[in-house]
């Protein structure tokens, strides 16, 4: 009786054998591009992951297969009908936990892409940690474009190339803080930006004279004058003010709001010194996070916020004697740093009326309640507010610095 | 059971009784009220509760350690003890079901959408119909041993969550109003009747110490648990976003990428949901078979718990949807300080009146 009773709980398992899913009966989406669409208001492009891709077949002196992606687009009223629509076109069942990155096209973030990042969050086929980014242009055309020459997998370019803009750190280059973000009822957001580049080496098409040094280089994406086996680029972030794009920022301003932000990563910048035609390259390293204080005087806020920065020299150029010369470089990196920053701000409070550096969070702490800081209304309240950014740079090297 | 580890046996069943709701249906309830407060409002509601057990502990103590359901004959005759040990079976076993039930629908949502609830049911109920059958002991055991492994897999996720935490998640401090607070922790209750079990267990910790332990020890776990999962809740999902976070433990889970290797975390949140419940739903039909039978004797209680387990499992399918189910369990929620420590503070002080009449 006993072995009869187990063996009926038992059976009971068996149930799980009816939910296998096989690793070569599915068709892995690496990318979703998403696009405004003629006949529906959607034009989604998905990129599949090529299984077989690199592999060279066992084959010893056979040279490893290029991965092919396959890319279908389809024109649906949603994402999530397209994804229905592919059912028709693949035989293999579609799976959506590989996803690496979803591009908007500018076109469709400049409408709005709350609805599109509400359906992403609550559906578990799209993980938290997928990367979000605004296409300059057709996300299609991006995505087709993409050619990585290093990495074999296609997902792993798209992984490789994307953490260095987001740097593991909390930042909207991840779909649920940009879907965070978006959900609040008055917000920035700074969402990192592709496209395909159109200044080639030897006939760029957009003017470029500006942009002497990385302090001045304000290139987006598909701007960079250049050479290469891959079209396509990241560089610069799009501006959201709540759910809609509003405008772009280059190079340096990107990095500028991430070391404001504290999401910045330590990068190597060529400084014309002391003259616009001498250079001199250091490494910008943010050791410290930045210390961000709120008041609120008479129904206005005051935002104070110091930044603690540390250079290092790569190339100190034709500076002779530099080590005796830091305190004046200091002065003029933090000078030209300030102005950089109050023009950011400035951009912030009158053409993009968003909270794109999150200070909002400092004032937040001088209310009691959700109700409180309702009232006080921020998204008013932020183009008046006495921001005051100062950068207090030092060399990291402490013989240096003494 | 007399010993120390007796009450901390007892203790881990209690706490695995009244955290095995929590981890499937909160901390998203409280944040709808409270918001980005709700871990002030946890921690209050955890406050408050164990100010209620000593109360109800103090009441307790002349008739220590006599079961609880003793003590409704004691109050209220033989009549009153058959009465309210149905109320407490009825109740317990509909927060058993409906507790399934929303078990059942988040196993269906992550695990196999086109799987029958039924299936999963009935999946749950097996384990669960064994323990029961076994004997309380057995459960109490069994809950013993899985509980640090609970323990150690809530801790890892609350830890390997910190990069994700913003500290100005939780400003402005008292959440949506101060108003709603107020009314989250004094009104909306998010009840512990579970705490009951300590009182139906007292025969087997034999002295009013070693009770009085036991149930500090669950306050101390529940406290614990619920106050640190909400607060890494609200340092992760800002409010408005976290209202309408579905299943917060498991998509929290999902959050954490440690590197390539430290992500994909989420079937343990499975494992998590299911041995709590489990172990949960295996204590209280255990202790509604006692309380049926009259009876801690495995014999005699035995043969209530598969009417139980049946009864439990066509209780669960009745909501039609998860959330009407949702709905119900809210609803009961707010009733359930009636169990704990309203019903055992009257049927206590009623005993000791009468007590203190007849000595006299």
């Amino acid at each position: 009786m006993k072995k009869l009773s187990i063996m009926l709980v038992l059976i009971l398992l068996l149930g799980g054998c009816g939910y296998g899913k096989d690793v070569e009966n599915q068709a892995f989406v690496v990318a979703v591009g998403i696009d405004k669409g003629k006949s529906f208001p959607v034009k989604a492009t998905f990129v599949f992951a090529d299984p077989n891709g690199g592999g060279s077949g066992g084959g010893g002196e056979e040279k490893p297969s290029t991965p092919k992606p396959d890319t279908v687009t389809v024109e649906a009223p949603t994402v999530f009908s397209a994804l229905r629509k592919i059912d028709s076109i693949k035989s293999k069942t579609l799976n959506m936990s590989h996803i690496k990155i979803v591009v908007f096209s500018d076109e469709i973030a400049k409408e709005g892409i709350r609805d599109y990042l509400s359906g992403f969050a609550s559906s578990r086929d799209f993980r938290p940690n997928t990367y979000v980014c605004v296409s300059q242009g057709d996300a299609e055309k991006y995505l087709k474009k993409v050619k990585p020459s290093h990495e074999t997998f296609i997902e792993k370019y798209y992984d490789n190339i994307m953490s260095k803009v987001a740097h593991d750190k909390v930042n909207e280059a991840y779909l649920y803080y940009l879907y965070f973000n978006v959900m609040e009822d008055f917000s920035g957001s700074l969402v990192p930006l592709v496209g395909i580049n159109k200044n080639e080496i030897d006939k760029p098409s957009s003017d470029v004279s500006d942009m002497y040094d990385d302090f001045s280089y304000e290139a987006r994406a598909g701007e960079i004058v250049r050479d290469a086996q891959n079209p396509t680029e990241v560089l610069g972030c799009a501006v959201f003010r709540n759910d809609k794009m509003i405008d772009t920022l280059g190079s340096f301003k990107t990095d500028l709001a991430r070391i404001i932000c504290n999401e910045y990563y330590p990068r190597n910048y060529s400084i014309a010194y002391p003259t616009k035609k001498e250079f001199v390259t250091i490494r910008l390293i943010q050791k410290r996070s930045p210390v961000i204080d709120g008041t609120v005087k008479n129904g206005k806020a005051h935002i104070k916020v110091e930044v603690p920065l540390s250079i290092e020299y790569i190339d100190a150029g034709k500076i002779e004697n530099h080590k005796n010369k830091s305190a004046q470089f200091c002065a003029f990196l933090e000078k030209t740093l300030d102005r950089e920053a109050k023009e950011l701000i400035k951009d912030a409070q009158s053409s993009y009326r968003a909270d794109v550096l999150g200070l909002g969070e400092a004032v937040k702490h001088q209310f009691i309640d959700v109700s409180a800081w309702k009232k006080f209304d921020w998204e008013k309240k932020f183009s008046n507010a006495q921001i005051d950014v100062s950068f207090n740079v030092m060399y990291a090297d402490f013989e240096e610095a003494n | 059971m007399k010993t120390k580890s007796g009450s901390v046996s007892i203790g881990i069943i209690c706490s695995c009784a009244i955290l095995s709701k929590y981890l499937v249906i909160l901390p998203e309830y409280m944040v709808k009220l409270v918001g980005n407060a709700a871990w002030l409002d946890v921690f209050a509601k955890c406050a408050i509760a164990s100010i209620s057990l000593l109360f109800v502990l103090w009441l307790y103590k002349p008739f220590a350690p006599m079961c609880l359901s003793e003590t409704f004959s004691l109050a209220c005759g033989e009549g009153g003890k058959i009465f309210f040990s149905y109320i407490y079976v009825i109740s317990l076993t509909i927060f058993n079901a409906l507790l399934l039930r929303l078990l059942v629908e988040a196993l269906g949502t992550v695990m196999a959408t086109t799987a029958p609830d039924e299936f999963f049911a009935l999946f749950i109920l097996v384990p669960v119909f064994v323990a029961a059958y076994s004997g309380t002991r057995a459960t109490i055991n069994l809950s013993a041993i899985i509980f640090p492994l609970l323990v150690v897999t809530i801790i890892t996720v609350v830890l390997a969550l910190i990069p994700h935490y913003r500290v100005e998640n939780l400003f402005p401090i008292l959440g949506t109003s101060t108003k709603n607070l107020m009314r989250g922790i004094f009104v909306k209750h998010f009840g512990f009747p579970e705490t009951i079990l300590l009182f139906f267990f007292a025969p087997m910790l034999e002295n009013y110490k070693n009770i009085k332990r036991a149930g500090l020890l669950t306050f101390l776990i529940v406290a614990l648990i619920s106050v640190s999962f909400t607060l890494a809740y609200c340092l992760t999902v800002p409010y408005p976003a976290s209202k309408n976070f579905f299943l917060p433990f498991y998509q929290m889970t999902r959050m954490i990428k440690s590197g390539a290797f430290l992500q994909r975390l989420e079937p343990i949140v499975v494992f998590v949901w299911t041995s709590f419940v489990m172990c949960s739903m295996s204590i209280l039909i255990s202790t509604s078979a006692s309380l049926l039978s009259g009876s801690r004797e495995r014999e005699k209680k035995s043969a209530f718990v598969p009417v139980i387990t049946i009864i439990t499992f066509f209780v669960s399918m009745l909501p039609s949807s998860e959330g009407s189910a949702f709905y119900l369990y809210e609803k009961l929620l707010s009733y359930s300080t009636f169990l704990f420590p309203t019903l055992p503070v009257i049927i206590l002080t009623i005993a000791r009146i009468r007590r203190k009449a007849a000595k006299k």
